[in-house]
């Protein structure tokens, strides 16, 4: 067996002895014992018990866990990140006015710093406990002493490190016996490490083959190109077979999906020709249908645009739109009967639709407006004042046109506003510009009070 | 159930009687401040005004602290709590302050009931008239159907202080256990009761001051407002009668950490409370609402609002937090003190910002602190006198409560 001399120190590291365990039956006797381990000066040993035991802190002399400054840092902490995430976001990177409010306050900060301190003093009491007992920790030389197995059932144990100061062999152990424990034992680092049961080994290995396998699969299909379709796990109704715009099909001649109208057919609903003032504003269908959806598009070239790169053509199109839309046929009368209700109807929609931007008098004051005004948006096009002479003696039926098709900047609302509703907003538009004009003579004596003594 | 045949022997019974007169003297002696405060009131400019609103703040500010204890007592009999028992009986006699209480508060309704509109601008019937909110509110408040939701008030509170305490003084006689299941079973209809009569009160009486405003969470704030109030006298009590060597052995440090810990616990939930009201008003922004947090930005309230944000809130969460605070009788104390003058703070700032003279909201001024603190004195002079009164030669432990071991031994890990 010469062999094994040549590399001694190697394969036999000499044990280190680690302290010394002493073993007692009783709760109380464990607590007499730590009071005398204590008042003896150690510093370094630890009690062991199956169960929590009052008193075993104060006999221990265990100072005051420092865990609560912890907790108190991490929530200040959380605190902290809370109020200046929140005013970075709101003040800073995204300033955003939500109904008049300031754009940081501390009032609408309170909740997210409330929840943001709540969760961070939780991670920091959670984690600053496991941190401070030395957790997670799934070995402990102690665990190979034989009567040290029933420290989870009936017996309490005082352990003393052999890094103490004081702690010397002899003496340690003469000292642990005078305290009447059952017995005293002492405990050694390891040689070697214990050997994994054959079958955890392989259980474990399997588990983290299985492990290994999607992220490498995923690695795989994203490394390489396929022509089979991808895999589609829940599919949520994503393929019918239905006919879709903007794709081909072999079932008609032209390959189109969407089908354009048949000759001589109108489509559901879209037959307009019964009432043309109503659904146009016009009198009567003009030649060119075109013009019917026609908008006078932005004669205003936005300001960082150089005059070079704007087409020549675009203004006098423009006004050549002005013009083909000045020549119709627009109706001067409403072409649907005038009722309190309408009116009413088309101060709720005006409210709605059109008040943002022309302000609630129909002076092109609306908040939107402001809003861009004072940022000096360069695309900005600040809507009309109805109340100028040239608004005010449109027809009706051009006013109706305008909103169904949009001028300028303003879009079409023919897609959000029903005829009806239109009409109804026109006729409150007429009326605002109405107040506009009215002489004082006209009115009533007790109108005029009220106009007085409103504020 | 733990019951214990010779825990009648080791007890011995102790009552506040065995204080001596001078507690009472001195209960007494401070209620003479109420007269003071009522000449004071006649002597400044609109003190009839201040002297109402005072008296009012004063009454609710103790009422406050009785039904706390009325809500702890039916809660530990609720929830069959054994650490509290030897608190309990303390508890139940503090609770007996409604019936001095409701004496008190006879006159304000007496006065409304008359049509006087010092307090309540409902009561004046041209006002409501005038007004087209009040009218819509009439039906509720008026001066007939408040006089009458007063005696239901009080009447059921009465009630309840009555009935457990002399449930449980009657088994300091028996020794009883069926008269703690009796109790237990009493006390959760008599919780809904107390939760209804408690948010109705605070509606009517204190936030019917501002008529057109109203917060669905008012009641709750008044109720957070009273046990932190409640939670402050006990421990001062405590601490007190440790002093005088009664309930010394009894009520330990554990018990005082206890009460230091739902002292501190209800001051977090006053908080929580108060900043709730406060914030979905300020984010709603509507004018009908706002009517309330905004004359207590001005004038000198803003002042006052923030010293209940700072003082009642941010510096006992961060000092008071700490567990020796409340294992300490004397920090105990002092802590108890403070929140004691923050809750009267509170319900100061509840009450008197509703004043206006002709129609112009009042500031906050020395007049009005002066009357303040004298009617409060004295007003808290009757209340302690009458606590006293009622307690007379009772125990001041349930002696033969079944769970009394159970207290004695409690340990908090």
């Amino acid at each position: 067996m010469a062999t094994t001399i040549e590399q001694p120190e190697k394969i036999k590291a000499e044990p280190q002895l680690l302290g010394l365990l002493a073993e007692f039956d009783d709760p109380h006797a464990l607590i007499e014992a730590s009071k005398k381990v204590r008042d003896a000066g150690y510093s370094k040993w630890d009690t062991h018990t199956p169960f929590p035991l009052h008193g075993i802190d104060e006999a221990m002399g265990i100072k005051w866990t420092i865990l609560p400054w912890i907790v108190a840092c991490c929530g200040l902490m959380g605190g902290t990140i809370a109020v200046g995430m929140q005013y970075w976001m709101n003040a800073v990177d995204y300033p955003f006015i939500i109904s008049g409010k300031p754009l940081f306050s501390i009032p609408a900060s309170i909740p997210i710093t409330f929840e943001l301190s709540v969760l961070l003093s939780a991670f920091g009491a959670f984690l600053g406990m496991l941190g401070l007992n030395q957790l997670p920790k799934l070995y402990n030389p102690m665990f190979k002493s034989q009567a040290f197995r029933r420290v989870t059932n009936d017996r309490f144990f005082i352990s003393m490190d052999a890094t103490d100061p004081k702690f010397s062999e002899i003496d340690t152990g003469e000292f642990l016996k005078s305290l009447n424990p059952l017995h005293v034992e002492d405990f050694w680092s390891d040689v070697e490490s214990p050997k994994l049961p054959r079958s955890l080994v392989l259980g474990l290995s399997l588990v983290g083959v299985l492990l290994i396998m999607p992220p490498a699969l995923v690695a795989y299909k994203r490394s390489t190109t396929t022509n089979t379709p991808r895999i589609h796990i829940v599919p949520d109704m994503d393929f019918q077979p239905k006919l879709k715009t903007q794709n081909t099909t072999s079932i008609f001649a032209d390959g189109r999906e969407v089908r354009p109208h048949i000759e001589g057919t109108i489509p559901r609903g879209q037959y307009k020709d019964d009432n043309i003032p109503f659904y146009y504003g016009l009198k009567v269908l003009p030649e060119d249908q075109d013009v019917i959806t026609i908008a006078v598009q932005d004669e205003q070239k936005p300001a960082d645009e150089k005059a070079a790169d704007a087409k020549p053509a675009d203004p006098a199109a423009a006004a050549a739109e002005v013009d083909k839309l000045a020549k119709l046929p627009w109706v001067t009368e409403f072409p649907m009967p005038v009722t309190d209700k309408m009116m009413a109807r088309g101060k709720e929609r005006y409210r709605i639709y059109c008040s943002v931007c022309h302000g609630l008098g129909g002076e092109g004051d609306g908040l939107v407006s402001l809003r861009a005004m004072e940022l000096q948006q360069g695309t900005w096009v600040r809507p009309a004042s109805y109340h100028t002479e040239n608004v005010r003696k449109l027809p009706v039926g051009r006013l109706f046109h305008t909103i169904s098709n949009g001028v300028r900047k303003m879009p079409g609302y023919a897609a959000q506003i029903p005829p009806e509703d239109r009409w109804a907003i026109v006729l409150y538009l007429r009326a605002l510009q109405k107040s506009h004009q009215i002489d004082a003579k006209d009115l009533r004596k007790e109108e005029v009070e009220k106009l007085r003594t409103t504020k | 159930m733990q019951t214990s045949p010779d825990t009648d022997n080791k007890i011995p019974v102790q009552t506040l009687a065995e204080l001596g007169p001078l507690p009472m003297k001195v209960a007494l002696g401070c209620s003479v401040l109420l007269p003071v405060a009522f000449v004071l009131g006649m002597i400044f400019t609109n003190g009839w005004d201040l002297f109402a609103f005072s008296y009012l703040q004063s009454t609710f500010f103790c009422l406050s602290i009785s039904l706390g204890a009325l809500f702890f007592v039916m809660i530990q009999q609720l929830t069959r709590a054994g650490w509290s028992v030897v608190l309990r009986r303390l508890s139940e006699f503090i609770s007996m302050g409604v019936i001095p209480l409701s004496v008190l508060v006879l006159p304000i309704v007496i006065l409304t009931l008359m049509g006087n509109d010092t307090l309540y601008q409902w009561a004046n019937t041209k006002t409501v008239a005038d007004d087209h909110l009040l009218h819509a509110k009439s039906p509720y408040l008026n001066t007939g159907f408040f006089a009458l939701r007063y005696l239901i008030y009080f009447g059921s509170w009465i009630f309840l202080a009555r009935y457990f305490l002399n449930k449980s003084v009657a088994q300091d006689a028996t020794g009883d256990p069926e008269l703690t299941l009796l109790m237990e079973r009493r006390s959760g209809p008599a919780l809904l009761l107390y939760a209804f009569t408690l948010s109705f009160a605070a509606i009517d009486f204190l936030m019917s001051l501002d008529a057109h405003w109203f917060s669905t969470i008012f009641g709750i704030y008044y109720f957070a407002a009273g046990l932190v109030g409640f939670f402050s006298f006990l421990a001062i009590s405590l601490v007190y009668l440790r002093s005088k060597n009664l309930l010394k052995g009894p009520v330990n440090v554990e018990h005082l950490h206890d009460v230091g810990k739902l002292l501190f616990a209800f001051n977090c939930f006053w908080a929580y409370i108060a900043i709730s009201q406060y914030l979905l008003i300020w984010y709603a922004n509507i004018p009908e609402e706002t009517s309330f947090f905004l004359p207590r930005q001005e004038q000198g309230w803003g002042v006052v609002s923030l010293t209940l944000v700072i003082g009642h809130f941010a510096i006992p969460f961060v000092f008071f937090m700490s567990r020796w605070m409340k294992r300490n009788p004397a920090a105990l104390c002092f802590w108890a003190v403070y929140l004691l003058i923050m809750n009267w703070i509170d319900i100061f700032w509840l009450v008197m910002p509703n004043i206006a003279f002709d129609g112009v909201k009042s500031a906050v001024t020395f007049q009005m602190i002066l009357i303040n603190v004298c009617c409060t004195i004295g007003v808290g002079g009757i209340f302690v006198a009458g606590i006293l009164k009622f307690a007379g030669e009772k125990s001041l432990m349930p002696v033969r409560d079944p769970r009394l071991e159970e207290s004695l031994k409690f340990h908090n890990i």
